[in-house]
């Protein structure tokens, strides 16, 4: 597989997207800070910054990735051979889509499953792309989605397992390193690695002293691979987590390449107590609305706080905000 | 603070070491009991929204928006007490007076509308989504201080802040309280028109709702966007009548989210029973035409009016 993520590329990115996206602020709360604190067996603790994805264009950091490709691929070598883009997703990806294809003015199918929210194809539309509508199993969005692919002459862009893609998600190590420039470590939801994977490479290159700390839902064990080297994961059944943003369960296999500089091999495991005590806080103190795999860095700290209590500065990426309102077992 | 001031700000007032002392249906009756307390025990009073000083502090919030908004037509400010539309007021006409402030109030209390126009409107304060807001004496210094100063006085109704909140949480990510959403309510429920396609700064006062009413006012303002219904049916209890029902359902499009059996208390025969749905609908339109369809097939279908009082397009 050639590897084509770097650091020059993710700052390429970042100019390319600049008017696309929002520069998202950093929060902060005393009171989380106390409370992380008042954990520790030393009654000090790190300041926490609140990377506010969930404010971001869509709702979420996935438009960073979307835009990049889209924009990446309308002006490279094959730009006469695209008619437009498509993808499956009944989340943040699809949406993220919709609103890159709109933005650099191509078009833009997405196929949604039968079950999605209502709220959120009717965010997709509202971008203006069309909607197919499928049964709700992955052969028959897959099958779609090759189908319109082929047919119409779209480019399909995978949610995380694309180069282009990372590159545009690395795009928040540069906001990072400039909001918060004493970071000490990034803590980061790991669901397919797209997000993680271009964090990853740009601090590695750049910072390579700040640790970039992956936190994945219980029964995802992405140590156990990175550890042996290869994907171990055998099958593709949707872990079982409150988290849904990051239910994927296997890594993607350029995420996973990337993921093997992973400096400091720290994954920390959650399991859904912890992440609605989490969640519930940043409702509460923050005043966000923020989707469950949101407080996945959150609930790893409160779960471990003594190997983060001699750090001083650390960047939690909160990274996004579409929660389905109508279903009652969210709230 | 009152007996029934929300649990997250009680708990939070004792976290910053405060002594909470919870007394009085209202705020006026709470007022009364700390004035006295207050003599009693050789303390100092603070009024939360009368006292100089505090109208002074919250007049800052209507510096930091001229410092970090450019040419704003208006400014629209929740009046609770009136402390907070009265320093803006001042703030604001002074550097700027041709930038309009608009007060709004909640429908339930238009308790400084009363002082202020010497109206006589009827007051319920328990009622109201907008819980910080529910003063039914406004400050004398803040009347005295805003008069000539505030260009417009609206109230908005239970609906539109229960609509308002939900759009704040979905459209920007941001939990603010019944009193910080009356501003948006304002706009959602038509009481503003002449801003239209003007620059506008609201004012989302606060954040401090509690997770339980939370939950409850979602749902409420889910019901006012005509995306979420109830209703009741009665169907055959024989086999297949509740999948007939749900294909029928499944067909107009909705999404069944809970459903309900109940046999004892239904007065057809024995062979029926009554069912209770909640279902997530697209919108009022799609929601008219699925009763529409429901009723073709079922005769008995009952379900409450669902339909705001104001117009939602």
């Amino acid at each position: 597989m050639e590897y084509i993520l770097s650091a020059t590329g993710i700052e390429l990115a970042a100019s390319r997207i600049a008017t696309a996206i929002h520069k998202t602020p950093i929060f902060t709360s005393d009171t989380l800070n106390d409370y992380v604190a008042s954990l520790t067996n030393t009654g000090k603790g790190p300041k926490l910054y609140f990377k506010c994805e969930n404010l971001q264009k869509t709702g979420s950091f996935k438009c960073r990735g979307a835009s990049n490709a889209v924009a990446k691929l309308l002006s490279g070598p094959e730009k006469d051979q695209i008619k437009g883009f498509v993808t499956h997703s009944s989340g943040n990806h699809g949406q993220a889509l919709a609103f890159a294809a709109k933005k650099f003015q191509t078009q833009c199918i997405v196929v949604v499953p039968s079950n999605a929210p209502k709220a959120k194809v009717k965010a997709i539309e509202g971008y203006e792309a069309k909607i197919v509508i499928v049964e709700p199993t992955m052969e028959a969005r897959k099958g779609k989605c090759n189908e319109l692919a082929e047919k119409e002459g779209l480019q399909i862009v995978d949610p995380h397992d694309d180069w282009n893609v990372m590159e545009g998600q690395g795009t928040l190590s540069l906001e990072i390193i400039e909001q918060v420039p004493d970071v000490e470590a990034v803590l980061v939801s790991v669901g397919g690695g797209g997000l993680i994977g271009g964090i990853c490479q740009w601090f590695h290159e750049r910072k390579p002293k700040v640790q970039i700390i992956g936190v994945e839902p219980e029964g995802k064990n992405i140590l156990e691979s990175i550890t042996a080297g290869k994907r171990l994961w055998k099958t593709g059944a949707a872990l079982d987590t409150i988290a849904d943003g990051v239910r994927v369960r296997p890594l993607g296999e350029k995420c996973f390449e990337v993921m093997k500089h992973l400096s400091h091999k720290k994954i920390y495991s959650v399991n859904n107590e912890d992440i609605r005590f989490a969640w519930k806080l940043i409702w509460e103190r923050l005043k966000l609305v923020v989707e469950p795999s949101s407080a996945m860095p959150l609930a790893a700290i409160f779960k471990y706080p003594e190997d983060f209590k001699d750090m001083k500065s650390i960047v939690l990426i909160l990274c996004g905000g579409n929660v389905d309102f109508v279903d009652p077992s969210l709230v | 603070m009152p007996v029934f001031a929300p649990l997250m700000k009680v708990s939070c007032c004792r976290s910053y070491g405060a002594t909470v002392i919870q007394h009085g249906h209202n705020i006026q009756e709470a007022k009364e009991y700390g004035f006295k307390y207050a003599r009693d025990h050789g303390m100092t009073y603070i009024n939360g929204f009368d006292h100089p000083d505090v109208v002074a502090g919250q007049g800052t919030v209507g510096l930091e928006i001229l410092e970090e908004v450019r040419n704003i037509d208006a400014i629209i400010v929740p009046v609770g007490g009136g402390g907070l539309v009265a320093g803006i007021a001042v703030a604001v006409k002074t550097l700027k007076p041709e930038v309009q402030v608009i007060g709004v109030e909640a429908e339930s209390c238009p308790s400084f509308a009363n002082a202020m126009y010497n109206k006589h409107l009827p007051l319920e304060p328990e009622s109201s989504l907008a819980d910080g807001l529910a003063v039914p004496t406004v400050g004398i210094n803040a009347v005295h201080i805003a008069h000539g100063k505030i260009d417009e006085l609206v109230s908005v109704c239970e609906e539109s802040i229960a609509l308002s909140i939900l759009r704040l949480l979905e459209m920007e990510k941001a939990v603010v309280e019944g009193a910080g959403a009356v501003g948006l309510a304002a706009f959602i429920s038509g009481k503003l028109p002449h801003l239209k396609g003007k620059r506008v700064v609201i004012i989302l006062t606060g954040g401090n709702i509690d997770s339980t009413v939370l939950g409850r006012t979602i749902d409420r303002g889910l019901a006012v966007d005509g995306r979420l219904i109830k209703f009741d049916v009665v169907v055959s209890d024989r086999p297949g009548g509740i999948a007939e029902l749900t294909t029928a359902i499944a067909k107009s499009g909705a999404s069944i989210k809970d459903i309900f059996h109940e046999r004892a208390w239904l007065a057809a025969n024995v062979f029926s029973v009554r069912v209770r749905i909640v279902a997530e609908t697209r919108d009022h339109d799609h929601a008219d035409q699925f009763f529409k369809t429901l009723a073709e097939k079922y005769a008995q279908l009952s379900y409450p009016d669902y339909k705001p009082r104001f117009n939602l397009d």
